[in-house]
């Protein structure tokens, strides 16, 4: 999954959200080893500091720790990484209703449509 | 000590034009900085002061403590934007003045570098191409285990590729205990890259904060705001 | 540091002599042989070995003047190209104090300069057998004559002042033109011949100083190879000692006066 940095946001903040997405897609599964600051740095194309505060932000928020000789793991805390999923889905659910109503479509309409696509999908 | 580099009220002028006018400055140890402005600004001259390569018309600069002299160049690593390399040596020649004259200096990395870059030791310079030059400079430069990395325009005239590139080398050689100082005027490739960003604009620093601060606070990427501010 | 230097300004530049004495020497051998061996000489001299003669003798001279014309434009263009041209911003970013640089290349420029004049002599040697040569004992009878066995030394010191004096005169001349903004060949050529001028005058002004220690003008001139020793010691002194200006102000125009496009 590559690193999708945008322009006009903190990186640090776009960086966290990033990481946070990877933890709860599975690309770094619970329990799992994370690659060095440098390693995830030159990964993403980014300044190591930048780096190094965004996952010291996330180890703060308990969705990632470190021992003094290992490195970083991510939690194996299920419950922690839900609640960042719902968080996220959360996030993307309100930009969706936000899109939708700005087209000009009710709610009522925008839960049949919804049906509809989650229909096709199936098939 | 964490101050790198210290600029106090440093000012050049070649006759009656002024490249550099009132400049302060402090830069730390483990940031990457992009001194960023257009041509004529005076990025190159204030790195070449840095290098003792220009001598102030007032004001100073510090680093470690020492006037840009033989001390300083003991611990700054430069790369111009000229190719500076001789014409009759090999590139292990190369390398080998490079280990004589520089203590912190290591061949290892630079061998390293050149193999993975495909570039044969044993070729002339002579013989090299104007990119591959290009690429043998960085790699001297970033095989010293320098405390001040000062690079003037290190992407210019290359492809995008060698671009990554180099902006992978500059990552993956952080050192905490270090600074780097780039020069540039493109700045979309490297923001993601730097810690700090200086605007310096006819010779005077008209911005100094750090890439996020620009962004939280403008709601803009700093290519864009660099735009804005320097509009012709 | 200083010897790190005069390693590679050393290696910069054998690459152009070497050959050439080499080559010299060689033609030097085949002249000779072809124009002092017994056999070429007793036949009939044939159109065909006349030609091959001047051939060779044409070479060796070329060589001959060749190797001067190389000893002085290698000495200029290393200080020029290597310290002022773009090569400048990997030397003058090195951990090196300034004069040594300029002390690199000066030593070295002297190095040429007299192993040119030695492999010169040598091969002149070569070419014409000794009995020829001997007219040149004269030049050492004459020595002896006028000098003294003192008279090896103060000439032999005179030369060197003046070699080195030559030679950083030059760098001197770069140097100030290097302060120009635009035309700094034409400024250069001019400060020599400014430099040159100087330096006459300095004599001009000096010398008959001292020319007194040898007679007043009023008194037959009384030659005595002490007093010419002593004259020749102190033109030597004025070499030098313009050598030591030229010196401080290169260094003074490369430490500060810096200005490498």
């Amino acid at each position: 999954m590559p690193w999708e940095l945008k322009n006009d946001r903190p990186i640090y903040a776009q960086l966290i959200e990033q990481i946070e997405l990877k933890i709860c897609s599975g690309v770094y599964t619970p329990g799992s080893r994370l690659p060095s600051v440098r390693d995830l740095a030159r990964e993403a194309s980014v300044n190591p500091n930048t780096m190094q505060r965004a996952l010291a932000k996330l180890e703060e928020d308990g969705l990632l720790y470190s021992t003094r000789t290992s490195g970083r793991f991510v939690t194996e805390d299920d419950n922690m990484i839900y609640q960042v999923k719902s968080k996220l889905a959360q996030e993307q659910m309100r930009d969706f209703l936000k899109n939708m109503r700005q087209l000009g479509f009710e709610n009522k309409e925008i839960l049949s449509m919804l049906k509809t696509m989650l229909e096709e999908v199936k098939q | 000590m964490n101050t790198i580099l210290e600029c106090k009220n440093l000012s050049k002028s070649f006759g009656s034009t002024k490249a550099l006018d009132g400049i302060n400055l402090t830069i730390e140890k483990g940031r990457i900085v992009g001194l960023l402005g257009p041509n004529g600004s005076g990025k190159t001259t204030f790195i070449k002061i840095c290098n003792e390569l220009l001598t102030p018309t007032s004001g100073e600069v510090r680093i470690k403590g020492f006037n840009p002299g033989v001390e300083t160049k003991k611990i700054v690593s430069y790369l111009p934007e000229k190719t500076y390399l001789n014409d009759w040596m090999k590139v292990s020649q190369i390398i080998r003045f490079f280990q004589d004259f520089y203590a912190d200096f290591i061949p290892e990395k630079a061998y390293d570098m050149l193999k993975r870059l495909n570039i044969d030791p044993n070729s002339r310079l002579k013989t090299l191409s104007k990119g591959t030059k290009e690429k043998v400079q960085l790699i001297l430069v970033m095989s010293r285990d320098a405390q001040l990395y000062l690079l003037d325009e290190p992407i210019g005239g290359v492809d995008p590729a060698a671009r990554d590139y180099i902006l992978d080398t500059i990552i993956s050689n952080y050192n905490e205990n270090a600074a780097v100082i780039l020069s540039t005027h493109l700045i979309a490739d490297i923001e993601k890259v730097l810690d700090d960003i200086i605007f310096l604009k006819e010779g005077q620093i008209v911005l100094n904060k750090t890439v996020d601060e620009v962004r939280d606070e403008s709601g803009k990427s700093v290519d864009a705001l660099f735009r804005e501010v320097f509009k012709c | 540091m200083l010897a790190k230097l005069l390693k590679y300004e050393l290696k910069a530049t054998a690459r152009w002599f070497m050959p050439l004495y080499a080559a010299l020497v060689l033609f030097a051998l085949i002249s000779r042989f072809l124009l002092y061996n017994d056999p070429f000489v007793k036949n009939e001299a044939t159109g065909f070995l006349q030609i091959v003669r001047i051939l060779s003798m044409s070479v060796y001279v070329f060589l001959f003047v060749g190797i001067m014309v190389v000893t002085f434009v290698v000495i200029i263009q290393r200080f020029y190209k290597s310290l002022l041209g773009d090569e400048g911003y990997l030397m003058f970013t090195l951990p090196v104090q300034t004069w040594k640089h300029i002390m690199s290349k000066l030593l070295i420029a002297m190095l040429w300069n007299l192993s040119s004049a030695v492999v010169g002599l040598c091969s002149i040697m070569l070419l014409i057998p000794a009995q020829d040569l001997a007219d040149f004992g004269l030049l050492f009878t004459g020595i002896k004559e006028y000098f003294g066995t003192m008279g090896y030394f103060t000439i032999l010191l005179f030369m060197l002042a003046s070699l080195v004096f030559g030679i950083i005169e030059m760098y001197t001349a770069i140097a100030l033109g290097h302060l120009f903004r635009k035309h700094k060949l034409l400024a250069s050529f001019g400060m020599y011949i400014g430099l040159n001028t100087i330096s006459q005058m300095a004599f001009i002004l000096i010398v008959p100083f001292f020319l007194n220690t040898i007679g007043s003008l009023s008194e037959p001139l009384h030659i005595t190879p002490g007093r010419l020793n002593t004259l020749i010691l102190i033109t030597g002194i004025i070499f030098a000692a313009l050598a030591a200006v030229c010196y401080i102000v290169t260094n003074i125009i490369l430490k500060r006066k810096l200005n490498l496009e």
